[in-house]
């Protein structure tokens, strides 16, 4: 059968941003599919050679521009592991707070958009938006910007919480919980969303790890590993949580992995939050940035999965190299190898659950 | 709530004096094969091992690795240094919970090393992005054209010899 050649994208409202896909179709049926990305590429490491270590904190924002504050977080954690500087316990705490409550907010984008991927529009991202815009206006309180927040910032943190932040926050996970119980049955109730994820882009255990992928992907297909347990960091390890995994490898768990991890990121940021110390917010650091020659390479947990920072420094002010590890960027390498031979529909549900934010796949 | 105290007492010890092969021998006893097989070596903490290998050795090095459980390849990265450019391996092991990160050093005028995508297939995009921004050669890559930047774009832009068009000012 001839093969027919379907640009889709750039764009396009299923893509997720500007991604444009080379398709070769059989009929309905997928031959190979081929992603072209760049579309939003900013020079970011480079721009960030010419950048004082503190002017590079605000630009890291513009990464993965649904969960800002992971990548401030990233990028600090390199830059402290640099100076050798540990921020006090009370900055660690928060950081676990909005971190956790990031990750929420991104799954919560993430489910919602996966419902007008599958074709059910408006239905479930109404819900969740919900929930999101509610976190976003703590956040607002807490830093005065909704999506760039610039909050997590060398030796600590920009702000102490405002008065009463920390019951407005239970406040809200009490309502979270309810909240995801009726997402679950959105979800798992609805005959339609389980016949188009359930067994579509299985990815199995052992070419996830092959084929780099990490976070709710890497998770999906049952591998139970996670940075913030692997490799811990800040204070995670105080805290009693699991990793959670899906089971088959298909849309259908990664879905579920983002659901359960949303319930687990509410239990970190209660226990943090019943825990929190008192005392500063922010260590001393000098106004201009000197660290020592060297060079560290550091990974944190983001929403969509492993964010590493690979820094060197030539002890000057600005970075003699920085690289971005970024999860989506790899996460979407995945997609040809597992989208052979799907129906064109389902192209787009398995893109939606390799959630790529573009901000941070071109950089 | 567990007990309070971090559990990298290495770390520590590391801000004291530098870190051996045979302080991390116990809980690592592969360090000793890996030593015989790389130029040189800096432990920065634990868990945390840079390594330097010859371009040559590179790809018999990652099988090495690869064998014992050093299943994810975490980053690809080019570094130039002026004198020559580098790539950098960040290899990390889900089982041992442990990086290693290969380091190679390239000539300017000859940058071209083997590809490791026939042992992690994750290095594929990576070694894509590293050959688009600093013009290195990966040899035996399958599709190595450029990824982020447009098919018709002049000279490798993260090279310190790169011009960067300045805007003028209005």
């Amino acid at each position: 059968m001839e093969t027919v050649l379907l640009n889709l994208g750039p764009q396009h409202p299923s893509t997720h941003g500007v991604l444009r896909l080379v398709v070769e179709l059989e009929g309905e049926r997928v031959v190979n599919v081929e992603p072209v990305i760049g579309y939003l590429h900013r020079g970011f490491e480079k721009i960030c050679e010419n950048r004082r270590y503190i002017q590079i904190t605000p630009l890291t924002d513009k990464l993965d521009y649904v969960a800002s504050m992971s990548n401030n977080m990233a990028y600090v954690k390199a830059v402290e592991e640099l100076l050798d500087l540990h921020p006090p316990q009370r900055a660690e705490f928060i950081r676990v707070i909005v971190l956790e409550l990031q990750r929420i907010a991104s799954h919560l984008l993430a489910l919602g958009s996966i419902g007008n991927d599958l074709g059910m529009p408006f239905t479930l991202m109404m819900y969740t938006f919900r929930e999101r815009e509610k976190i976003l206006d703590l956040f607002e309180s807490l830093s005065g910007a909704r999506l760039g927040y610039n909050y997590i910032t060398i030796g600590g943190v920009m702000h102490d919480l405002p008065f009463g932040f920390p019951d407005h926050v239970l406040a809200f996970l009490k309502e979270l919980d309810e909240k995801i119980e009726e997402y679950e049955d959105l979800i798992y109730e609805n005959e339609i969303f389980i016949r188009r994820t359930e067994g579509v882009g299985v990815l199995k255990p052992n070419d996830a790890i092959n084929l780099g992928a990490t976070g709710p992907v890497l998770r999906g297909s049952g591998v139970k590993r996670d940075v913030r347990k692997e490799d811990p960091y800040s204070v995670y390890h105080m805290f009693d949580w699991k990793v959670v995994t899906g089971d088959k490898g298909d849309c259908l768990s990664r879905i579920s992995v983002w659901i359960k991890e949303m319930k687990m990121s509410s239990e970190i940021v209660k226990q943090a939050i019943a825990n929190l110390p008192a005392g500063n917010i922010r260590e001393k650091v000098s106004r201009v940035i000197r660290p020592p020659e060297g060079e560290t390479y550091s990974r944190i947990e983001s929403p969509r999965g492993e964010l590493g920072f690979h820094i060197v420094g030539d002890g000057s002010t600005n970075p003699y190299r920085l690289k971005i590890r970024s999860p989506a960027f790899c996460n979407l390498s995945v997609l040809p190898h597992i989208a052979k031979g799907v129906l064109i529909a389902d192209l787009i549900a398995i893109l939606g659950t390799l959630d790529p934010v573009f901000g941070e796949v071109d950089r | 709530m567990r007990k309070e105290g971090r559990n990298d007492d290495n770390e520590a010890e590391a801000g004291e004096r530098k870190l051996t092969v045979d302080d991390i021998s116990p809980a690592f006893p592969l360090i000793y094969e890996i030593v015989k097989k790389v130029d040189g070596m800096h432990i920065q903490t634990c868990n945390k091992i840079w390594v330097e290998v010859k371009r040559e050795n590179l790809l018999d090095f990652c099988k090495f690795l690869k064998e014992h459980g050093f299943d994810h390849l975490s980053c690809v990265l080019g570094v130039d240094m002026k004198e020559y450019l580098e790539v950098v391996y960040h290899v990390w092991s889900y089982i041992d919970r442990r990086m290693i990160s290969i380091k190679v050093k390239l000539p300017y005028d000859d940058p071209v090393v083997d590809s490791v995508t026939s042992i992690w297939k994750s290095a594929d995009w990576h070694e894509r992005e590293t050959y688009d921004m600093f013009g290195i050669v990966f040899r035996n890559h399958p599709n190595l054209k450029r990824i982020l930047l447009p098919d018709d774009f002049e000279g490798h832009p993260l090279r310190k010899d790169f011009k960067v068009e300045e805007r003028g000012w209005y």
